[in-house]
């Protein structure tokens, strides 16, 4: 007993950057911050095109001031959109996926300097852009967008 | 981390650095040298507010184009060092510069504290992160000096790092990234000097002592305020704000440059300090950019303004979003879909066949026209042409994401000028004066 306790406080302790939300379910959604919208258990709907599609907006602020759109289907979040003045910890928004994506960055294609970061694999794709105080970016798992559903309008 | 593998490098670089006394002096170079067929417009250095801007060079073997850098001093108290070749960001705010180039110029400065411990930050930037210690020194530019010592960052380029490693939320953005001069897989210059229209840089600080480091907080006051501590100490800042005057704004003056890509050595650029301070810094003939309103979703820091562009062969025709024009981008970013352009395996555009080439018209803040032109990329026929202004490579390969990034090629042929938030009404805003 006393040795689970333990673990359960060192799990505790970790959980933030241990869990993360990309491709994981709703109740996931608040590792990464604190819910925005006037409850943290109704998810807000998407309007215009995309609205038909049963997909589901849930904005979060993480601990440290960014906005991260998260979008949900079945259950499950597929796709995020931030914006903020420092970059959000990608560790825990990307979960299990950051690794694939840390791997491609490291080895992506650059035009330049400051060049705005894009990472595209079949697992995942991030894209990251803007300048100090002011970032934002879009991450989604390619094989998880709804039928009908315009990835190109989570720009945040 | 890996910026010290090349330790041969920085021999080579260090021989750049001049020691100086105290008093700064703007000088810089009155020849210029721009080829093939551009003209050189940009009056030299006069007064205390003004500067020259130089061009990295470029050759066969180490090709660079489109950095912009002036020389700056740092002191403490009386000893002072002038480190040439700091490259000029409009993109960030703040002074940072690697410990080797301060150790080279024999130049000691004091560490800021928090309490006992060390205060070290972690600055952010599109590509990487930088990590370093927090340390105050006097910066003079021209003639102009900071009123007191301020904030600059003091990266961490020893082998092994000085400093404990950097947290996860620090680092999971991107890779380190280093300062140092061209063809040293660093930024391109031997510091950095963020002078764009905000003051406060906004980042991760942390305390250290021995091998562990806590996170402090961001700096900014954000949308969760529970979360700043704004007051608790003094962020690494833009040193524009801090001078004694000329203190509102910059105006940055390029020489117009050949399409086909131009050889430029000595000055390329003049840096005005102050906006409508003095007789060389007023907005005659400029037209006002205004920010677009502070949404921490779309415009966290309230410096972007509103874009609309695009070409008549684009798919769209025009897209709207936000943008920035960023000194510290030697490309400029947009998202172009048309059939007379194809983007190569490093996501820049080219024409296709013998097309011409595209001019992308946009709109800025909804009321001032402009126009830019996209053709081939480097002219591999000219090693040394350090110096292109129509070039451009994606903003997203990805389909999503549209900002507009108005980088150095932009900047050529033009006035644009920053003016610094609290220290001028509407500010931060921006103003452009076409040629």
């Amino acid at each position: 007993m006393r040795l689970w306790f333990v673990l359960g406080i060192v799990l505790l302790g970790v959980s933030s950057h241990a869990t993360a939300f990309l491709g994981g379910d709703a109740n996931s959604v608040s590792q990464d911050g604190r819910a925005t919208s006037a409850s943290a258990s109704v998810l807000a709907s998407l309007t215009g095109p995309n609205a038909a599609t049963g997909v589901r907006l849930q904005p979060v602020l993480t601990a440290e001031g960014v906005s991260v759109n998260e979008y949900l289907f079945q259950n499950q979040v597929f796709a995020i959109s931030w914006g903020g003045q420092v970059m959000p910890d990608l560790s825990q928004l990307l979960g299990s996926h950051f690794a694939g994506f840390q791997q491609a960055a490291q080895n992506r294609p650059r035009a330049g300097r400051n060049a705005p970061l894009v990472v595209a694999t079949p697992d995942v794709v991030v894209h990251a852009y803007g300048h100090m105080r002011a970032f934002k970016g879009v991450a989604y798992l390619p094989g998880a967008i709804p039928s009908g559903f315009d990835i190109t309008k989570i720009e945040p | 981390m890996d910026g010290l593998k090349r330790s041969g490098l920085w021999v080579f670089v260090l021989t750049a650095l001049l020691l100086a006394g105290c008093g700064g002096g703007g000088g810089g170079g009155s020849s210029s040298t721009v080829a093939p067929g551009a003209t050189s417009s940009v009056p030299a250095p006069s007064g205390a507010n003004s500067v020259a801007v130089t061009l990295a060079a470029s050759t066969a073997a180490n090709p660079q184009i489109n950095l912009p850098y002036i020389s700056v001093t740092l002191c403490n108290g009386s000893n002072c060092a002038t480190i040439q070749n700091v490259l000029v960001d409009t993109g960030s705010y703040g002074f940072r510069v690697p410990a080797s180039i301060l150790a080279a110029a024999g130049l000691t400065l004091p560490q800021v504290t928090i309490g006992s411990a060390n205060l070290v930050e972690c600055s952010q930037f599109a590509g990487g992160y930088m990590w370093g210690w927090v340390k105050n020194a006097t910066i003079q530019i021209g003639g102009e000096t900071t009123s007191t010592p301020i904030p600059i960052q003091v990266t961490d380029d020893a082998t092994p790092a000085q400093l404990p490693a950097p947290d996860s939320n620090c680092t999971s953005s991107g890779s380190l990234q280093n300062i140092g001069p061209p063809g040293a897989n660093g930024i391109g210059g031997n510091a950095i000097i963020g002078l764009g229209a905000l003051i406060n840089d906004g980042q991760r600080y942390y305390s250290c002592s021995g091998s562990s480091c806590n996170s402090i907080c961001t700096g900014y006051v954000g949308a969760d305020s529970s979360t700043s501590c704004s007051g608790a100490f003094s962020e690494v800042s833009n040193p524009v704000a801090s001078f004694v005057q000329d203190n509102n704004g910059i105006i940055l003056q390029m020489d117009g440059v050949n399409a086909a890509g131009s050889v430029i050595t000595g000055q390329a650029g003049l840096l005005i300090f102050g906006i409508n301070t003095q007789s060389n810094n007023t907005l005659t003939g400029f037209q006002n950019i205004a920010h677009a309103p502070q949404d921490n979703t779309n415009n966290p820091d309230g410096s972007y303004f509103n874009i609309s562009y695009g070409c008549t062969t684009c798919t769209p025709l025009s897209i709207s979003t936000t943008g920035f024009f960023d000194t510290g981008s030697n490309y400029t970013y947009l998202n172009l879909t048309s059939t007379q352009l194809r983007l190569d395996s490093q996501f820049v555009y080219n024409l296709r066949n013998s097309n011409s080439p595209v001019t992308v018209t946009a709109t800025l803040a909804g009321s001032v026209s402009t126009s830019y032109v996209v053709s081939n990329p480097v002219n591999s026929n000219c090693p040394t042409c350090n110096a292109y202004n129509d070039i451009a490579a994606s903003a997203s390969n990805s389909g999503v994401g549209n900002q507009a990034d108005l980088g150095m090629p932009y900047f050529y042929g033009r006035s644009i000028a920053f003016a610094i938030e609290t220290k001028i009404a509407n500010a931060p805003f921006y103003a452009v004066k076409n040629p």
